[in-house]
């Protein structure tokens, strides 16, 4: 079982709204490692649209990504291209 | 229903967003409260197959948004789809859905009930959410509730056709996209919802199909139950539920002149705008939103003579990006029967940005840093929209026009940034047109006084009487103790329009009028005097001011602008106006008269 731990600042205008969040989570479902996501003392699953939703996270707010999992490394690496690519917002 | 069960009359004021008069049956659309039977499972057995009940609901429901936003892709739709994404996507949501089973295991309830205790469950959580946005999506959460309450009662959404039913009136809370792609709407007569403004979805809608509208209600869907019978008057913004027998016959007459006195005005849209003597006015429609122009079209415009492109930016949390600009143009100027399309770059303040929000409001927004200021100085959103308008250059006529514009320093910085983003397109090899007429708006009264400088610089010009008014006037719109000062036809209004288009016509450039004073019948022999190029009008006013147009003549018009001229007051000049024209056209201005 690996375990990965990634930390994301994010930079797209608006933060983890509506339209990042669901393209955050399409992205978590795709792996079949456990992905947890954590931003100020709050840790959610990362494949729930409403708790990702609910963390509220804005724009260079930071994310601390924790997979487990055979896919592990593969699953932060596509969120980390996902964050970095401002959720191909802008 | 019987005579001795008569009805209680019930009428409520909201927002007219579509005019008309529509007479049918109401139909409640998204009745989440009523209908819903909560109760406790008599026996443990049973929660087995509760559970599946609520699974099967979740899927069937999961199989109609799939649907749904598979039909609105295919009809290119310009609203954001990204909406049904996020609600596919709730419905998938394992901690949604283990949440409500656990209710109905635990707690022995319904799915109906478990799934009302998640959503008060969400209710609370994003009710503790500081960001103001995301708190609000729990309308999102309420929307896929619903839809799966739907499903758990078996109702398959489709509109229940009943015999007798002369057309539906749907009575709802309010309307997504969703909702209304899959409607008979060729069934449906009328609107009339609990929220909303001018620009909602219903809204839209409803002036795309010509059908009568009234939003903002707040509380139509607690007193009209389907079945009743409503009246929806779009033009006064009214909505009657069971109206008695006299009340519903008059209604009933209006209805009738209306759609009479349409039909009449709708065959002057058909025709051009040309006086007795052989003046031809170019007559435009303003539009905002693309679903508008089959009504522009069918009241007769000959083109876009302003295309605001504000909606675009306003109604998402993010920006838009060039493809959204270039779909929607591209569907505006690939309508066949237009000469052109005006598409005007956004007329927006900072406070519409996200980046900008925290710079303060300011205090005077309306001389703020907004239009044409804002774009040059935020050039990278200003040359998205740019490249856009470019590329769908490519498909049909296109005029860009620019607004607030004050100096020639302005309208030189906005074409060299037009021109960088017809480089960077070339160098790409995108197919774009060769060239694009590029106008400026006339609103701010330095640009009127250095009007001859300005039509040296570009192909034409476009009045927005609005602002013009309110600048020249120093009015400011939103104080309604200042609304009797805000006068078109003020000596000093007439004088600046008439020399902005003497100014034009000397540099051999077109002139339009956008404003809301161009659609207004008792302005047009004044501007027709001006010897104005193009009028440009909401859709509805189109067939009048060409009817208008089609029995007078310019050397009248001259005359009548002439007279105007001398008179030392705004009142002077309207009472004579108004005389003359009623004496002129006393079919048209009948009605003002009583």
């Amino acid at each position: 079982m690996t375990e990965e731990i990634r930390t994301l600042k994010l930079k797209n205008k608006l933060g983890l709204h509506a339209r990042a969040a669901a393209s955050f989570v399409k992205v978590t479902q795709q792996f079949k490692s456990k992905i947890q996501v954590e931003h100020e003392g709050q840790t959610v699953d990362g494949e729930s649209i409403l708790d990702i939703l609910t963390l509220a996270c804005p724009r260079g707010g930071v994310l601390t990504i924790r997979a487990e999992g055979i896919d592990a490394p593969a699953a932060i690496e596509e969120l980390a291209k996902l964050v970095e690519n401002k959720f191909g917002e802008d | 229903m019987s005579a001795d069960q008569t009805m209680k009359t019930l009428v409520l004021k909201g927002v007219g967003v579509s005019p008309g008069i529509a007479i049918g049956r109401c139909y409640r659309f998204d009745p989440l409260d009523s209908q819903i039977s909560f109760y406790k499972l008599n026996d443990a057995s049973l929660i087995p197959q509760e559970v599946l009940r609520f699974k099967k609901a979740l899927k069937e429901s999961e199989q109609q948004l799939l649907e749904i936003q598979k039909n609105l892709k295919k009809e290119k739709v310009t609203e954001p789809v990204y909406v049904i994404d996020v609600h596919i996507l709730i419905l998938k949501d394992k901690i949604f859905s283990n949440r409500t089973i656990k209710y109905i295991r635990r707690l022995g309830v319904n799915a109906e009930w478990a799934l009302r205790m998640t959503l008060d469950h969400y209710k609370q959580i994003f009710e503790g959410v500081k960001d103001a946005y995301i708190s609000s999506r729990v309308s999102d959460v309420q929307y896929v509730v619903q839809r799966i309450l739907r499903n758990l009662s078996g109702e398959k959404n489709e509109i229940v056709w009943e015999e007798g039913y002369d057309g539906l009136i749907i009575v709802s809370h309010d309307l997504s996209p969703a909702d209304t792609a899959q409607m008979k709407l060729d069934k449906i007569f009328g609107f009339a919802t609990d929220s909303g403004g001018r620009t909602s979805h219903t809204a839209i809608v409803a002036r795309s199909l010509e059908l009568p509208a009234v939003v903002g209600l707040d509380n139509v869907t607690r007193f009209g139950h389907t079945g009743d019978e409503v009246i929806v008057d779009g033009t006064s913004g009214l909505v009657v539920i069971n109206p008695y027998p006299d009340m519903l016959k008059r209604y009933e007459e209006k209805k009738r002149h209306y759609d009479a006195a349409k039909d009449e005005y709708l065959k002057y849209g058909k025709l051009p705008a040309v006086t007795l003597d052989d003046y031809h006015v170019q007559i435009g429609c303003n539009i905002e939103f693309v679903e508008e122009i089959p009504s522009a079209m069918t009241h007769g415009a000959e083109n876009i003579g302003l295309y605001r492109t504000e909606f675009l930016y306003i109604y998402r949390e993010d920006l838009p990006t060039e493809d959204d600009h270039f779909n929607n143009y591209r569907q505006v100027v690939t309508e066949k029967n237009l000469s052109w399309s005006t598409i005007r770059t956004f007329d927006l303040g900072g406070d519409k940005f996200p980046n900008y929000q925290k710079q303060g409001k300011e205090l005077n927004p309306q001389m703020g840093l907004r239009a044409i200021r804002f774009c040059l100085k935020e050039v990278e959103i200003f040359k998205t929209q740019l490249r856009a308008i470019w590329r769908a250059s490519a498909f049909g006529k296109i005029k860009i026009l620019f607004p607030m514009i004050s100096s020639v320093d302005e309208i030189r910085e906005a074409k060299k940034l037009l021109e960088e983003a017809r480089q960077e397109l070339l160098a790409q090899g995108v197919k774009i047109a060769d060239k694009m007429e590029i106008g400026a708006m006339i609103e701010v009264p330095a640009a009127v006084v250095i009007a001859d400088k300005l039509a040296q610089e570009v192909d034409f010009f476009s009045i927005g009487t609005n602002d013009l008014i309110q600048y020249s006037l120093a009015i400011d719109r939103a104080n309604e103790r200042l609304t009797y000062l805000y006068e078109p036809l003020h000596p000093a209004v007439l004088r600046f329009i008439k020399q902005t288009v003497d100014a034009a016509h000397k540099a051999n450039i077109h002139t339009a009028m956008c404003g809301e004073m161009a659609g207004d019948p008792l302005c047009v022999l004044i501007l027709l005097g001006m010897e104005l190029d193009e009028l440009s009008m909401n859709h509805l006013a189109i067939p009048r001011i060409k009817k208008i147009i089609r029995e007078s003549t310019l050397k009248e018009s001259k005359i009548l602008l002439k007279k105007a001229l001398t008179f030392n007051t705004a009142s002077e000049v309207r009472a004579y106006v108004h005389d003359y024209m009623a004496k002129r056209f006393p079919d048209e201005f009948q009605m003002e008269d009583d």
